[in-house]
């Protein structure tokens, strides 16, 4: 009794950091590609909040548009290493421009905060990272350290987000403290021609609450995903096998990386959706020949037939313009889809998408839930958005 | 036999044990002992003196040419005054006494008695006089392991021994999905489909139903009918079949393309026809006797296996311990292109290894680099058909711990996905399959669950030949209905299958990749290697840097690739074909190895049947899967050229025309496994020439190295070469069965009519007819031949002509461990260089001679005429004066080397 009486909730402070016990479920997911208001997007996506737990974040798409340096956002657990990691990523041969808060201080009395910094960066030159990694391409260059720092420091900091032009902003907490802490309404009248939104309930076991929250940003990836996916051994060592390293380590990067690896590398998006989603056999029979035969020939390579996901999921996934949003083929995670020829909707129920229609004031000419194992794809160019159709290619475009 | 009606027939049914023959500590039995329960004792399921339990016992150790085992029947006559009758004294019988005689002591606990008898009557348990002596520590095992010994019982045994219960069993959890990702129903709808799946990740790919595999076990090893059912069983099963190293029985060559082929170290069989089978496996080990080749013995090689091995029959067969044309990691690669050659990249090529303590990761990793398209990893606890006590005792390490050390180190190496993994042995049910599966494995095999089904109880005489179920008894082998016994291996698979479809379901997962390594079951017993599979901690979930760019290596480079980078000198050479002959300069090093071979099977598609191949200098794999009819090489040929070549005529001539002088020397295995018309080499053979040799001419102008004419086989069966196997290429798989039973039938209906020991004996007339492959070398004055000249060889003939007069012109070991065929020697040799189980004979028969001189004289008609070099150009001359003037005085200098039996 007395231990009853003496109980107190755990708060989230005491929580946040801890390695085991996460509690378990889904997730909130909406996006939002083209013209709309961010602030009706995040107050459309509180209806979701009761999918999430611990841990939102949100990516904004072309906020940092207007010059070309990569932009950090890296949380420090460890407050004492700050200089010391920040001497790391000048050790990479890159020039860090200039170094912010990003969180205002009043924050920190509030929460349990990391210490969150944003500092632009710019890379080496060709001829250095080629003599020091034999890499000509600066945007290779970055994510291969971005990616080897989290890695590393798992325990001491997070690179996360580390795009031209995307900001992400995660939180450990609801969306609402999200919004707060990173005052990301003052984004409203500035340029933003995508977003992703994450409500999360912690599936995955990782290394504290902090690494788990989504948008999952590497580069000019960014996504989101809701469920625990069955194949996370298979998809991880096709990755693994492709030298592609997880830098987070959870079910959901690994499809992310996956989507961008088959993106860049030319795959159509239905062909994209036979090796995420894979059909039933019995579909097959119904296929067109030649279609069978490419279909046989992609889900048959060893390393592909690694990528399918098996377990519920849904996911929207931004690879630079392009937006993808899937299910798996068994549907085990809601996914619904709202757009017209200004803005596309993306998100796990209709109801955010409605909402988020209805506070934007815009008519939506259609809302479905897509079938089960459909990949839906958007391309967005200075905030024109166009729905793309099943062959289109990402070099054909 | 007349009764007499009047007098009343009495029967009396008797049931006795026979008397032991011997008496002292050795008198203990077998290990078990038989009971049969009369008609008093238990009513109903007594005796009735039915004979089966006769028939069905097939078990007789001490006298293995007596027609009964452990039961005999016999009838005794009594007239009315209780003397005996004979059974024509009709009238007087009174009494008919029927004795069922029991005779214990060879019994091996099969079980066929019991489960053949309608009445039950029969019990097999523990025979107490053997198994109830000693005290724990050195119990009955030990006590009778010695007295085995000290009393020179063989110390041979087969099949698994099982001296503690398998590891596997216990201690594990098995983790299914829950709320996170919900588990799926398999029963109705996608999940946890462990089908369509792949062995061989490049090119070569063999569609599977069935991640359950059967092992290798040979024809031979295995009956004719258990062989077959395993046969009919893989492909109902959407499986390949693994062969054994006893190649495949031409009646059942309609299936050979679901066959896998096994190259052991014995190299057994004719090696034609090779472009028909859906692979080669190379067996570099084997679980149950790790280190050691494989065994057949002599009782087991009768007339029919010798001609499909294309060895001397009745001879005990022991293949060679390692496998000798790869001692060594880098000569792995040399292999794989040889048979890449062979087959084409479309077909298989395995390695089977059994797993070693200490540097099995770096193993697995050597057999990915050097390009095979599947690993498969042999653990502890597999069984044999024969092998020494010792061997069978070391259980080895376990299959789930090497699985997964392999799969790490292949993923490591970034070459995880270039290649497939078999695991077996000890793989006991559906649970310790699925644990494979996790751990990191492709496909799982299971070998002994698939004798179960045809009756097998793990008697452990498979050894012996007398197994009485039929598996491993050639002469028993009827017993077994392959229509039946594949039926019932194919439930038992599928039955399996569903298990471990329900598992992975159950673990939320979809399809088979979902399941290969991701372990995640856990343990959490004693056993120290299962727990840091999978009792730690959770397995990282990917390795840190994969050597991705390995995957790119040039070792991996495929035919298109080959072609496309030579396009110019591919081009320029065909464009000079001329009829049926084309000539290619291979210029030093124009062109490699693998390009040349390809080059010239592009020129036989256009139509070219002669080669001259001018300028070559160490250029491999020259001729192999090559299908013409002549090749001239004018250079020095490089390692395992003309390997495997078929009917084809070569000769390899030097070249005098440049400043340096190129000899027409050979590395390391040429001609191996071949069946050439002849090859004859103006020079020097390295090592291991003509190894495996099944059948043809070889002419050596000069030397030989060490291991020349290594297991060299005793010819080519006709049959083979009436086999018309084109008329099943387009075979759907229920016509290929439907072949192999009217195949059968055929057989069978023959054998019935005959009885085995007539039917057995018609082979007698096709293995005396096959012609043995011949080999003669002339020797150099450099050196005399190598060492282990002809070891283990099995039926064919080498002569050493010694033309340069060397006075000991041999190695040591000569014809060691040979079994049959002969080596003819001009020369001394002293004793100790002989091998072991060999003896010299110091004379001719006449039929010698006239053998030889036709030889001599051939091989002089041809090495005469070529400028080899100007010594060896002039010793031979005289020789040949010699010869020709005086043939007797040259003959009367060899010797014969025989083997002794």
């Amino acid at each position: 009794m007395e231990r009853l009486f003496n109980y107190k909730p755990m708060d989230i402070a005491t929580f946040s950091g801890g390695v085991e016990g996460l509690p378990k479920g889904a997730c909130g997911l909406l996006a939002a590609v083209g013209e709309f208001s961010l602030n009706a997007l995040l107050k459309s996506a509180m209806c979701l909040q009761y999918r999430g737990r611990t841990g939102a974040g949100v990516t904004l798409k072309g906020i940092y548009k207007d010059n070309s340096f990569y932009v950090f956002h890296i949380m420090y657990r460890n407050q004492y290493k700050v200089a010391e990691l920040e001497q790391v990523i000048n050790s990479w041969g890159v020039h860090i421009l200039e170094s912010q808060d990003l969180v205002a201080r009043k924050y920190y009395y509030e929460y349990d905060l990391p210490i969150i910094k944003r500092y632009f960066v710019t890379p080496p030159t060709t001829d250095e990272m080629m003599y020091r990694e034999r890499i000509n391409d600066d945007y290779q260059y970055i994510m291969k350290h971005v990616s080897r720092f989290n890695k590393d420091f798992m325990d001491d900091a997070r690179i996360f987000s580390s795009s031209k032009e995307n900001g992400t902003f995660l939180t450990a907490f609801e969306l609402t403290d999200t919004i707060k802490i990173y005052d990301l309404p003052k984004y409203e009248d500035e340029y933003y021609e995508a977003c992703l939104i994450h409500l999360r309930w912690p599936t995955s076991s990782g290394r504290g609450l902090w690494w788990g929250p989504q948008p999952i940003s590497l580069g000019e990836i960014a996504g989101v995903h809701n469920g625990h996916l069955s194949s996370d051994k298979s998809n991880a060592i096709a990755l693994e096998q492709l030298g592609i390293n997880l830098h987070v380590g959870t079910d959901s990067e690994a499809i992310f990386l996956q989507t961008d690896y088959l993106l860049r590398k030319g795959y159509s998006i239905e062909e994209i959706e036979w090796i995420l989603s894979r059909k039933f056999p019995q579909e097959l029979k119904s296929m067109d020949k030649d279609k069978k035969i490419r279909y046989e020939e992609i889900v048959n390579d060893p390393i592909l037939k690694r990528m399918k996901m098996s377990g519920p999921a849904t996911a929207i996934v931004l690879v630079g313009d392009v937006i993808l949003g899937f299910t798996d083929r068994d549907h085990l995670r809601s996914f619904s889809l709202g757009y017209n020829d200004k803005v596309a909707i993306l998100g796990s129920e209709q109801r955010a998408i409605l909402s988020a229609a209805y506070f934007m004031e815009e008519e939506l000419e259609s809302v479905y839930d897509p079938d089960a194992g459909k990949v839906v794809a958007f391309k967005v160019e200075g905030k024109n958005v166009k729905k793309l159709d099943y062959g289109w290619k990402w070099y054909e475009a | 036999m007349k009764l007499n009606n009047k007098i009343e027939l009495r029967i009396k049914r008797n049931i006795r044990y026979t008397e032991p023959t011997e008496t002292g500590i050795y008198a203990n039995g077998a290990k078990y002992w038989v009971k049969v329960t009369s008609e008093e004792e238990e009513p109903g399921r007594g005796c009735v003196h039915c004979s089966r339990c006769v028939q069905a016992c097939t078990h007789n150790l001490k006298n293995p040419d007596s027609p009964t085992g452990v039961f005999s029947m016999e009838t005794v006559y009594y007239d009315f005054d209780g003397n005996r009758v004979l059974p024509d004294e009709g009238d007087k019988i009174a009494l008919v006494e029927k004795i069922l005689w029991i005779n214990p002591d060879e019994c091996c606990n099969c079980k066929r008695c019991v489960k053949m008898c309608p009445q039950r009557a029969i019990k097999v348990f523990k025979n107490p006089d053997y198994h109830d002596i000693g005290v724990a520590l050195s119990n009955s095992e030990v006590i009778n392991n010695c007295l085995n010994r000290a009393n020179e019982k063989s110390t041979v045994s087969s099949a698994h021994l099982g001296r503690a219960e398998s590891k596997l069993n216990t201690d594990w959890i098995i983790d299914a999905a829950e709320i996170l990702s919900p588990q799926r129903d398999h029963l109705h709808e996608y999940a946890g489909r462990l089908d369509n799946i792949h062995l061989g990740k490049r090119k070569a790919r063999y569609l599977c139903n069935s991640p359950i595999f059967d092992v290798h076990m040979s024809y031979g090893s295995n009956s004719h009918e258990a062989f077959l059912s395993r046969l009919m069983a893989s492909i109902k099963l959407g499986r390949p079949f693994f062969t054994g190293e006893g190649y495949v029985h031409p009646d059942m060559m309609a299936a050979s393309r679901h066959c896998i082929l096994q190259f052991g170290s014995g190299g057994y069989g004719p090696w034609l026809e090779l472009d028909k089978f859906a692979g080669i496996s190379m067996k570099y080990g084997q679980d149950a006797k790790k280190g050691k080749g494989g065994h057949l013995q002599s009782k087991k090689n009768d007339l029919e296996i010798a001609l499909l091995r294309c060895v001397e029959a009745l001879r005990n067969l022991t293949a060679p311990n390692p496998q000798h044309l790869q001692y060594s990691i880098e000569e792995l690669p040399m292999r794989v292109e040889s048979l890449r050659a062979l087959l084409g990249e479309e077909k298989l090529i395995g390695a089977d290894v059994y797993g070693t303590a200490w540097n099995f990761p770096e193993i697995a990793v050597a057999l990915a680099k050097a390009g095979f398209d599947y690993i498969t990893i042999k653990a502890g606890d597999g069984s044999t058909g024969a092998a020494h006590l010792v061997d069978l005792q070391n259980r080895g390490l376990n299959v789930v711990y090497l699985t997964h050390i392999a799969d790490l180190a292949l993923r490591k190496e970034g070459l995880r996905e270039n290649i497939s993994i078999i695991s077996e042995g000890g793989v006991l049910d559906s649970f310790h399959a699925f644990l494979v599966l996790l751990a990191g494995a492709d496909f799982v095999g299971m070998g002994m669950r698939t004798l179960h089904p045809l009756g097998c109880t793990l008697c452990q005489r498979c050894h012996t030949g007398q197994c009485a179920w039929g598996i491993t008894s050639r002469k028993y082998g009827s017993r077994i209905d392959p229509e039946m016994g594949s039926n019932y291996i194919v439930s038992m698979v599928k039955s399996f299958i569903k298990d471990m479809e329900g598992l992975a379901a159950g673990l939320g997962m979809s399809n088979h990749s979902d399941v290969v390594g991701s372990r995640r079951f856990r343990y959490h017993g004693s056993d120290p290697l299962l727990f840091e599979t999978f009792g730690k901690h959770e397995i990282d979930k990917q390795i840190p840097d994969a050597a991705i760019k390995e995957r790119q290596h040039k070792i991996f480079k495929t035919f298109e690739q080959r072609i496309y980078e030579n396009r110019e000198f591919f081009e320029n050479t065909l464009k000079n074909i001329n009829g049926d002959s084309l000539t290619i300069d291979v210029g030093v090093d124009k062109i490699d190895s693998m390009a040349l071979n390809l080059l010239m099977k592009e020129a036989v598609k256009r139509g070219v049947k002669k080669f001259f191949i001018d300028n070559v200098v160490g250029q491999r794999t020259i001729g192999t899967g090559v299908k013409c009819d002549e090749i001239t090489v004018r250079g020095l040929v490089g390692n395992h050229s003309f390997a495997f070549v078929d009917n084809v005529k070569i000769n390899v001539i030097p070249n005098h025309t440049f400043k340096t002088s190129i000899p027409a020397n050979t590395h390391v295995g040429v001609a191996n496994t071949s069946n050439p018309k002849e090859i004859n080499i103006a020079g020097h053979v390295s090592d291991l020439f003509a190894a495996y040799a099944v059948s043809g001419t070889f002419r050596v102008a000069k030397s030989g190295g060490v291991r020349n004419l290594l297991l060299m086989k005793a010819g080519v069966p006709e049959e083979w070469r009436k086999l018309n196997l084109d008329r099943y290429q387009n075979f759907t798989d229920e016509e290929i069965l439907r072949e192999l039973r009217f195949k059968y039938q055929k057989r069978r209906a023959y054998l019935d009519k005959l009885g085995w020991n007539k039917f057995i004996k018609t082979f007698e007339e096709k293995l005396n007819k096959r012609k043995p492959p011949v080999a003669i070398y002339g020797l150099g004055e450099e050196k005399g031949m190598g060492d282990y000249f002809m070891e283990y060889a099995q039926g064919g003939i080498g002569i050493v002509l010694n033309v340069v007069n060397h006075e000991y012109p041999m190695g040591y070991y000569i014809c060691s461990g040979m079994t049959a065929g002969a080596a003819y020697i001009r020369g001394r040799i002293r004793e100790e260089q002989l091998g072991v189980g060999v003896k010299k004979i110091d004379y001719l028969t006449d039929e010698d001679k006239s053998f030889l001189k036709k030889e001599i004289k051939d091989f002089l008609d041809l090495f005469l005429f070529i400028d080899i070099d100007k010594s060896y150009n002039r010793k031979l001359q005289i020789f040949a004066e010699l010869f020709e003037k005086d043939p007797e005085y040259i003959l009367s200098e060899f010797c014969k080397i025989i083997p002794v039996n």
